[in-house]
């Protein structure tokens, strides 16, 4: 168990409470821990910065409309938010189309980076997990950026994908497995090691 | 050679999280408008937040005012919702008689629920807190009646106090739109009370759009109702978050 992370979530529950007792100043606080990480994940999978900051909006405001709502038994509030922002990521990649753009959820980790110096310092060892991260299903690599790239936690990605922690844990495990066959060579069924529980 | 495992766990992290763009400007505009937005609703909420004391059956009244249309201008609207009685018992009270006491009142005219609150100071007074809901009321008359049916309580005038309240509320008065009262009394779990108090929402008439969320955490549970009406011929709209709050007695 990540004990600063249960701590944080103790505290942005309490600033939920007290937000919703209509303490606007719990609010800005809560407001100023979680704008980062919910802007990290959209920013990652949207080209245009602005429609970044219209669906950060989006989620924030959806937020002061629902601060009773929140059952914190059920979740922490940052996995609450995330999935509001994903959600708000669905339907602004759904308009205008038929089908969602999953490739666009999976995003951040086989897309191009968006930052030169980042491509200066990859490693060749780097491109081969890059491309073979390419080969997984999109829904997998969508599992391996909210755990790696925004840092989540096994319930927390279970929460925001609506898949049982046991589920996330089980393909995590297969898609490190697979992409350490792919990489290293690796035989297919040795080695094994439960990333997901850490 | 096979990748370390650790080593893998590094690359990935580095691949996915790549860097941002700088929020800047943008995040300090947001916080502005959603803390202006949060101090206006809640200050809004503030006067129809209702406390209750537990009753052995769990009901929830509820007035909701709502106020339709889309005028900038603040309105501000009286919502009537009960007299207090607050009795000062300098040699203290008997508390079975005391209990009686609620049940008198509350069996009289127009008064939808009652709330009892005894405190006992040690070597002090007892205070009889009566809460009394309902539209109407005359809290003189009513502490007559009292007096007339309690004699012990004849010599101890209450202190009398209008529970009623100003709502700010946008009520266009250009549309001649009126305030939409309504009571719910629901029991059950959170969401047997979500589902009745939404049945009663409709079956009231009202025709917009209502979102009721029941929560209880550490004996308190919050009601929020949000109702939202559009107005006629109106782009905007305005809604009333109301909160009702019971406590533990």
């Amino acid at each position: 168990m990540d004990v600063r992370k249960a701590i944080r979530d103790r505290r942005h529950a309490g600033l939920l409470a007290r937000a919703g007792r209509g303490d606007t100043k719990a609010f800005g606080s809560l407001y100023r821990e979680l704008h980062g990480p919910v802007f990290a994940y959209l920013d990652r999978r949207l080209p245009d910065v602005h429609d970044t900051e219209d669906l950060v909006a989006t989620v924030f405001h959806k937020l002061l409309r629902n601060l009773a709502n929140h059952d914190p038994r059920k979740g922490s509030v940052t996995a609450w938010l995330m999935t509001v922002a994903r959600h708000a990521l669905i339907d602004h990649l759904r308009r205008g189309r038929d089908t969602v753009d999953v490739d666009a959820l999976a995003e951040t980790l086989a897309g191009p980076a968006r930052d030169p110096l980042a491509g200066m310092i990859r490693t060749e060892e780097a491109e081969r997990v890059r491309a073979a991260s390419g080969l997984l299903p999109a829904d997998t690599r969508e599992l391996i950026a909210l755990r790696y790239g925004e840092g989540l936690r096994i319930r927390e990605i279970a929460a925001m994908t609506d898949l049982s922690e046991d589920a996330v844990k089980q393909r995590l495990s297969r898609a490190v497995r697979e992409l350490r066959r792919r990489v290293g060579g690796l035989p297919e069924r040795g080695g094994e090691v439960d990333y997901a529980t850490r | 050679m096979t990748m370390r495992p650790d080593r893998l766990e590094r690359i990935l992290r580095t691949l996915c999280a790549r860097p941002v763009r700088d929020a800047g400007r943008g995040r300090d505009e947001l916080e502005a408008e959603l803390l202006a937005r949060h101090e206006r609703t809640t200050s809004r909420e503030r006067g129809l937040k209702m406390m209750f004391l537990k009753r052995p059956v769990y009901a929830v009244l509820i007035i909701a005012v709502l106020g339709v249309g889309a005028c900038t201008v603040p309105t501000e609207t009286e919502v009537e919702m009960g007299q207090r009685l607050t009795y000062t018992l300098p040699d203290g009270g008997d508390l079975d008689e005391l209990r009686q006491v609620a049940s008198f009142v509350e069996s009289q005219p127009g008064v939808e629920d009652v709330s009892v609150a005894v405190e006992e100071v040690d070597g002090g007074p007892t205070i009889l807190d009566l809460v009394v809901w309902g539209r109407g009321l005359d809290g003189g008359r009513l502490a007559g009646r009292i007096a007339e049916a309690f004699p012990g309580l004849a010599d101890a005038p209450p202190a009398l106090e209008d529970l009623s309240t100003e709502v700010r509320t946008s009520l266009a008065e250009k549309l001649g739109h009126s305030v939409f009262n309504f009571e719910i009394v629901a029991e059950g779990t959170d969401d047997e009370i979500r589902q009745q108090i939404l049945q009663q929402i409709f079956e009231s008439g009202f025709g917009g759009e209502a979102d009721v969320n029941v929560f209880t955490e550490d004996g308190v549970t919050t009601i929020d109702l949000e109702m939202i009406q559009e107005g006629d011929g109106l782009e905007t709209e305005d809604e009333m978050v109301i909160e009702v709050i019971r406590e533990d007695e």
